[in-house]
């Protein structure tokens, strides 16, 4: 490790080995933290869909009952 | 008194429902179409729980990640403060950690104030790199 300003920096071996674990379970955690967020954004999209699929349904049935309306007070 | 119910049938009239049969139909298809979106709704309310569940989970990871990146962090040499030290430039902005530090036991602070605090103290130290 070498810093801007030129001294070098160094790490205890034993040390550097516990800092390589710790970025393992780092990225470790990431890989987690990144299937967690694909998983929300799964989800949201399943919401989504299912809110579209209410807004057809209420369309639907909008339509269904201006028929039974127009139905009920048709005329011969 | 018992004139009462002629009187009643006089009032009474009725309608003609032309398609009987289309009516009831109607009627039935727009019932199955609000049973379909209840039980629809029942899945949403699901989808909402297993995404609640997600993001807290999400929380945790989160945190667990924040907990490494500072083990990490205190592992790694304090290069930046002895480089502060050798340029004698800093000074001033340690005090002002201090000041942050004098303030925490001051009342229990809420988790979105500490990570503030804590925000800022690191922007505070990239800073100094520049």
């Amino acid at each position: 490790m070498r810093e801007k300003s030129g001294a070098p920096v160094f790490v205890k071996v034993d040390e550097y080995k516990e800092i390589l674990d710790v970025l393992d379970m780092i990225k470790a955690k990431i890989g987690e933290v990144k299937t967690t967020l694909a998983g929300i954004n799964e989800l949201r999209n399943e919401e989504d869909a299912e809110v579209s699929m209410w807004n057809n349904t209420i369309d639907a049935l909008e339509k269904k009952i201006d028929e039974i309306d127009k139905m009920m007070f048709e005329m011969e | 008194m018992k004139k009462k119910p002629k009187e009643q049938d006089k009032e009474l009239f009725f309608v003609q429902v032309l398609e009987p049969l289309e009516v009831r139909r109607s009627i039935l298809e727009g019932l199955k179409e609000i049973i379909e979106l209840l039980q629809r709704f029942e899945k949403f309310k699901h989808i909402r729980h297993e995404k609640i569940a997600k993001i807290q989970k999400l929380g945790i990871l989160m945190r667990d990640t924040n907990k490494l990146m500072v083990d990490l962090k205190s592992r790694l040499p304090q290069t930046s403060l002895k480089d502060a030290v050798a340029k004698g430039q800093k000074h001033p902005k340690a005090p002002s950690r201090k000041k942050d530090a004098k303030q925490q036991p001051r009342k229990e602070r809420s988790e979105l104030e500490r990570l503030e605090a804590e925000l800022s103290a690191i922007e505070g130290k990239l800073k100094s790199f520049t």
